[in-house]
């Protein structure tokens, strides 16, 4: 007998939609939830459905939305530029175009859509492509090969392996996972750190999530129907916790980058836990404005309005807990003005290590493994001798070198750190290997900088093997901060106030870049979407009265004094309009504010929306800002008369 | 006769007969069993030149040919191993591995790689070249050098690369390392300028160039031009390995990129205590600014003066930067490594001595080691005693040399370990004997912080070359010599060596004027008459090279060969004579009368690398004799026994300065100041 297609479809659709069901579903997670040997995984593999079962068992959306899958081909062309996927006029998803994995096309999974309908989009440049969309998530037979490694399981909504001590463990060790590459055949990773071994877990239970919501992850904060996550994930650990009886300060929260953030997260619920983390970020949204992210992640509601990382952080300095740090100056994307001024902290240790955010966990990985294993098992402490100090004074920076004993020559698989007192803060500068073993130095990007580390002095040169042993030597004669010439002034390390009116500090440190700020910042509307920064050459003199325009609905007027003639300006112009979560950005340059010269950045700034209008009468003022125009965007630039 | 040409002409330099007997002929010839007809060997009595080669090629038939001299040496298999490449195909060239000291006996060509470019002997001998080929070469690129031509063929020729065959050719003798390349006085283009990124050949051009730089500081002119050597360095990128030349050159490899970069004109030259010293350059010098003008150097008309100026640490480049390891930061102290060293296979000499005292006059000093090599014979007696020992140029030496803070030694050789030398860290030279040529050549091309000075004149001498750097204290060595012969002690005889007499068959080293003066010593009459009247015994310390034939010399019951050190042997001598050893200085020290037999003086002298500084005659501590009868006559009329006021108060003169019983202390107090 042969079924007419619309009675095909029908059927095919009731089949989808009986699967799909709550009972479908919950029969999906349970098999999926079997252990990978039993017999029922067994046949669904070999019956060629368990990808069909798995997407089955992914999270159920609400009636109306789905998961995409969109798949680019012919991208060459456009590879390194941004491309938006859109519906009607609005914005579904965007990236920037990275080359696929070789052998593999362009994909992006789990888009979520509000369509079943593919013809309902399009895409903003130019190149064929496809658009799968399904009730259930899409996933890659790389992915599943790589769950299967890593006995990566789903509970729920909720995915994660565990390792060492699953019977009886008296610690528990978390980890979260950071950002792959975003064309990877396997977007969502766990952070299962081979270099810790059974051995190591013979008293912990490891729990490593894996971060599988929306495209690429969420920081596991969102599931892809925009729900909060926290709950779920929280009830997972505090399960895991209570049926072991675990005390809470024996758990080890870890992450790197997105998994620093995250972990940061879940760290709200157990206020004793200890925390190791590199590279998190602050401040979501602000992470979120580069091409990567902002057509995706940056739109999301929920993680523009959740608690963000250095609101939580705050708080746990004010607790007292303990946290290990690790972080480059090199990220201020990252940092968001924190951990690098962050002084008199109890219980923290801050590991500043030199290179880009990438590189961080990568340099500090025997530090952190290290870190880790003093949590998992006994580990070792030594001393040795330093038999050399020299210290290098190049105007306000101080660079140091090192020459160790024969014992404390031989160590290998560690970081070497100088460790010094910020009150109650230890700081960690990690220190670079010399050809010669016995000697250790600060890099040009390991300096110790007078005008923003504020260290009372180094005391001692620490040395942290993956192992967990710990070689230390305390200096003879410490190295104080006054053999340094500089400001030796406290840097403001409070957070940025956008409402108060009050005046406040703020400082900004990028690379090697340093700018410190006097602002004043008030809310002039409840609701608007635009922000006016003007910077102003006195914030005590000079007055700033919101511009407005016709078409923008003025939030805040923020009045900036740079204190270092400009210096990273724009960046503080970005954080205001960040931090106000608004749309429009108008930065004001009054004159005298800063040489016309350093205002160039402003013009240039990485905000879509954004004007720049210089105000002032002086003639050369006004000619290098039209020269700005000219040169970089000249529908950004106004030049007006002065306001005052 | 063979019907057709041979595959290889193999041409052979020497001076005078060709020694058949030699192993180096012999083994060409044994290739006849096999390959009778395949090559011919030809004879040049004259000195290969460019000009000499083009003609001789005009009159070589066979389709290649290679060069060599008489004092070279070749595998076993060499000639087979050429003629069996050459019958496979036209070929521009076939080249062996070339060393420069003794052939392996297994050459394994996989593990050539730049150590062994940059170390190669680039001199036109051992290759075989395609013989039309080099013809047509040496027509198009007009006078060069011999010692450019196989540069210049594989340039010429665009020959990147050539995988040499597993069979080796020796140089036999390192010495151009230390003396250059001398190059015509005609030539004014040292090598053609054909582009190429070749590694192998822009190593071999680096060397040669550091080579002849260091040729013309003997030679002082050239009719090569500045512009040209700044060519060849920039368009080869020659400083992109200049490293290598710093490793063992220091002085050219300051040179070198002076005229890549003329118009800095300062080159750090050795790291001291406090100060370093800097090769100045300038071009067209009226008045240099240095503190000592070192040599002024003729380019085709330019001239250039090459001076040596001490400059604070403080303006090196690179010393406030903390990546950079200074050595000399640390001060020299109790916990300091110390590495003491005289040759790898005989200690006995001034660092022995120089250890000994330390160790007992310092035993606070607890990490000061004694480098040897483990199988020389001193190593049992030095443990036996108590040195620490490390086994010389071992993994631990390396390791030991890297952490420590003061290298003492005899020898100067280059020790280079992860960067660190003797031009970046402290090295006390003690030399193992008294500068009596002139070594300024040498010892500019050496890096030490201290230079041991045997009395004012040689001080003096030093001091022209390294005022800062040297010590006028004695040899070590010195301050424990006693004449426990004075009394009714031996005769010592210890003739030194010729360097030309190394590659001699037994025939032909029986015929030289070497052996012949020296055995006619050992067996003269009236000498053997006295001897055994008045009881003595004539003891001959024969110059370790020449122990191998000590069998072809003829010893008696009063004339033997001595076994003793040279410290036993002296000491117990009664009268010490030599040909020109300066080991007689020690003699001398312990007021032993001395004399020398120079039978040989004209030709000696002429072959030389180096001019001797002291007139023997006019200078020396003893009598110089020229004639054997003369010689025996001052033995056997015991004049050696007569007080001589002018050999005393040159003797006062040549000590001038050193306090016997002090010298070892004060070169300590040297060494732990720096």
């Amino acid at each position: 007998m042969v079924l007419p297609a619309n009675v095909k479809k029908l059927i095919k659709d009731r089949g989808k939609s009986a699967a799909f069901s709550p009972a479908g579903k919950a029969v999906a997670r349970s098999a999926m939830a079997m252990p990978e040997g039993l017999g029922v995984r067994k046949l669904l593999r070999v019956g060629g459905v368990e990808d069909h079962v798995r997407r089955i068992a992914s999270e159920t959306l609400p009636e109306g939305m789905y998961y995409a899958k969109l798949t680019i081909r012919q991208w060459k062309a456009y590879e390194g530029k941004p491309f938006r996927l859109l519906m009607g006029e609005d914005l579904v998803y965007g990236n920037e175009v990275e080359a696929p994995a070789a052998g593999f096309p362009l994909e992006y999974r789990n888009i979520i859509v509000s369509s079943k309908r593919a013809a309902d989009f399009r895409l903003d440049i130019d190149v064929p492509y496809k658009l799968a969309i399904s009730r259930g998530s899409f996933t890659t037979a790389q992915q599943a090969e790589y769950d299967q490694k890593y006995n990566v399981v789903q509970h729920g909504d909720v995915f994660y392996s565990l390792r060492g001590n699953t019977l009886n463990p008296t610690k528990l060790f978390i980890t979260f996972p950071g950002f792959g590459p975003s064309t990877a055949r396997v977007s969502y990773a766990v952070s299962n750190l081979k270099d810790i071994t059974e051995a190591d877990l013979s008293d912990t239970l490891m729990v490593c999530f894996q971060d599988r919501y929306l495209a690429a992850g969420s920081y596991m904060m969102v599931d892809n129907s925009g729900r909060p996550l926290f709950e779920r994930v929280h009830q997972v650990i505090e399960d895991l916790r209570s049926k072991h009886s675990i005390e809470q300060s024996k758990i080890l929260l870890f992450g790197a980058s997105k998994g620093g953030s995250t972990a940061l997260h879940y760290a709200q619920g157990f206020p004793q836990a200890q925390l190791l983390l590199a590279v998190p970020q602050m401040e979501l949204p602000y992470y979120f404005n580069k091409p990567f992210f902002r057509n995706n992640l940056f739109t999301n509601p929920l993680l523009q309005s959740v608690e963000q990382p250095k609101d939580l952080l705050r708080k746990y300095f004010a607790q007292g807990r303990r946290i290990d740090y690790f972080y480059t100056n090199d990220d201020e994307l990252s940092n968001q003005s924190m951990i690098e001024f962050a002084t008199d902290v109890p219980n923290l240790t801050k590991y500043r290590v030199a290179g880009v955010h990438g590189a961080v966990a990568r340099t500090a990985l025997p530090a952190m493994l290290g870190i880790m294993r003093e949590f998992l098992t006994e580990t070792e402490n030594c001393t040795f001798v330093c038999d050399e100090v020299r210290t290098f004074a190049h105007g306000n920076e101080l660079q140091v070198q090192l020459r160790l004993d024969e014992a404390a020559s031989k160590v290998s698989s560690a970081n070497w750190f100088l460790e010094g007192s910020l009150g109650s803060t230890r700081f960690m500068q990690i220190l670079t290997e010399h050809s010669y073993a016995f000697a250790k130095y600060t890099a040009a990007d390991q300096q110790i900088f007078a005008d923003h580390d504020q260290l009372d002095e180094v005391v001692a040169v620490t040395a942290i093997e993956s192992t967990g042993a710990r070689w230390r030597s305390e200096l003879e004669s410490p190295i104080r901060r006054e053999i340094v010439v500089g400001s030796q002034a406290r840097v403001a390390s409070g957070p940025m106030e956008l409402e108060s009116g009050a005046e406040r500090d703020y400082a900004i440190l990028a690379g090697s870049k340093f700018g410190r700020f006097r602002y004043s910042s008030r809310r002039v509307a409840d609701s608007g979407d635009a922000v006016e920064v003007h910077f102003v050459p006195d914030l005590d003199t000079s007055e700033a009265t919101g511009l407005g325009t016709e078409s923008n609905i003025v939030s805040h007027v923020v009045r900036v004094q740079s204190l270092d003639g400009g210096s990273l300006a724009d960046l503080m112009a970005l954080r205001i309009v960040i931090g106000a979560r608004a749309v429009k950005l108008l930065i004001v340059v009054h004159e005298g504010a800063m040489d016309i010269e350093a205002c160039e950045p402003l013009v240039t700034v990485d905000w879509a929306d954004t004007t720049v209008v210089f105000a002032g009468h002086g003639q050369a003022f006004r000619d290098g800002a039209r020269a700005f125009g000219a040169w970089n965007s000249p529908e950004r630039v106004a030049v007006m008369d002065a306001l005052t | 006769m063979p019907s057709s040409p041979p595959l290889l002409t193999i041409v052979i330099e020497s001076n005078g007969a060709l020694d058949l007997e030699s192993v180096l002929y012999r083994r060409l010839v044994a290739a006849r069993l096999e390959s009778e007809d395949l090559f011919e060997i030809r004879h040049v009595d004259r000195e290969l030149t460019t000009q000499g080669i083009a003609a001789l090629c005009q009159t070589v038939h066979s389709d290649y040919v290679v060069f060599m001299r008489a004092t070279h040496e070749v595998s076993v298999d060499y000639v087979p191993s050429l003629l069996a490449q050459l019958g496979e195909g036209a070929v521009y060239l076939a080249e062996p591995v070339v060393y420069t000291g003794s052939i392996p006996s297994e050459i394994d060509t996989e593990k050539l790689g730049h150590d062994y470019y940059y170390s190669r002997d680039t001199d036109v001998f051992g290759v075989a070249f395609n013989t039309r080929r080099l013809v047509d070469f040496l027509a198009a690129v007009g006078p060069i050098d011999r010692s450019a031509l196989y540069i210049s063929y594989r340039l010429y020729w665009t020959i990147d690369s050539v995988a040499p065959l597993a069979t080796g050719f020796s140089m036999a003798s390192d010495l151009k390392a230390a003396t250059g390349v001398m190059v015509d006085d005609e030539v004014s283009r040292l090598l053609p300028l054909y582009a190429t990124s070749s590694v192998e050949l822009r190593l071999y051009l680096l060397r040669y160039m550091a080579l002849f730089l260091r040729g013309l500081r003997t030679k002082k002119s050239t009719k090569v031009s500045l512009a040209h050597l700044r060519d060849v360095i920039l368009s080869h990128d020659l400083l992109q390995f200049v490293s290598r030349v710093d490793a063992q050159q220091v002085f050219e490899g300051t040179w070198l990129r002076w005229l890549a970069a003329a118009e800095k004109a300062e080159f750090l030259y050795k790291q001291l205590t406090g100060v370093d010293a800097y090769l100045v350059y300038q071009l067209d010098p009226q008045s240099v600014d240095v503190d000592l003008e070192l040599y002024r150097i003729d380019f085709d008309g330019e001239a250039v003066a090459i001076g040596k100026k001490y400059l604070p640490a403080e303006n090196r480049e690179g010393f406030n930067v903390a990546a950079n390891y200074d050595f000399y930061r640390r001060p020299v102290g109790r916990g300091s490594t110390i590495l003491f060293f005289d040759r790898p296979m005989q200690a006995d000499d001034n660092a022995e001595y120089l250890y000994d005292y330390f160790v007992n006059a310092h035993p606070d000093f607890t990490e000061a080691y004694f480098a040897l090599n483990p199988r020389s014979s001193d190593w049992d007696r030095l443990a036996r005693r108590g040195f620490k020992l490390v086994p010389i140029f071992s993994p631990e030496f390396y390791e030991k040399f890297l952490i420590s803070d003061l290298v003492v030694s005899s020898q100067i050789y280059n020790v280079n370990y992860m960067g660190k030398s003797f031009a970046n860290s402290r090295f006390v030279y003690l030399q193992h004997g008294v500068q009596l040529n002139d070594m300024r050549d040498w010892i500019l091309s050496k890096s030490f912080d201290v230079f041991v000075a045997t009395g004012k004149i040689e001080a003096d001498y030093l001091s022209e070359l390294a005022p800062v750097e040297t010590i006028n204290s004695g040899l070590p060595r010195y301050e424990s010599l006693s004449r426990a012969g004075a009394d009714g002690g031996t005769i010592l005889f210890m003739p030194t060596w010729r360097f030309n007499l190394h590659q001699l068959s037994t025939e032909q080293f029986t015929q030289s004027a070497y052996y012949q003066a020296i055995d006619a010593v050992l067996t003269d009459t009236r000498l053997g008459e006295y001897l055994k009247r008045t009881g003595k015994t004539m003891e001959v310390k024969l110059h370790p090279n020449v122990e191998k034939r000590s069998n072809l010399f003829h010893f008696s019951d009063r004339v033997v060969q001595s076994n003793s050190s040279y410290r036993q042997a002296i000491e117990s001598a009664a009268f010490v004579f030599t040909d020109y050893s300066s080991a007689v200085l020690d003699a001398a020290f312990v007021e032993t009368p001395i004399a020398y037999y120079q039978w040989d003086a004209v030709e000696f002298f002429q072959d030389q690398p180096y001019e001797s500084r002291l007139d023997y005659r006019d200078d020396g501590l003893g009598p110089v004799f020229d004639g054997h009868t003369e010689a025996i006559d001052f033995i056997v009329q015991e004049r050696y026994l007569e007080p001589d006021k002018e050999y005393s108060r040159r003797r006062t003169l040549f000590f001038e300065g050193v306090e016997p019983g002090h010298i070892n202390a004060k070169i300590v107090e040297r060494m732990l100041s720096l």
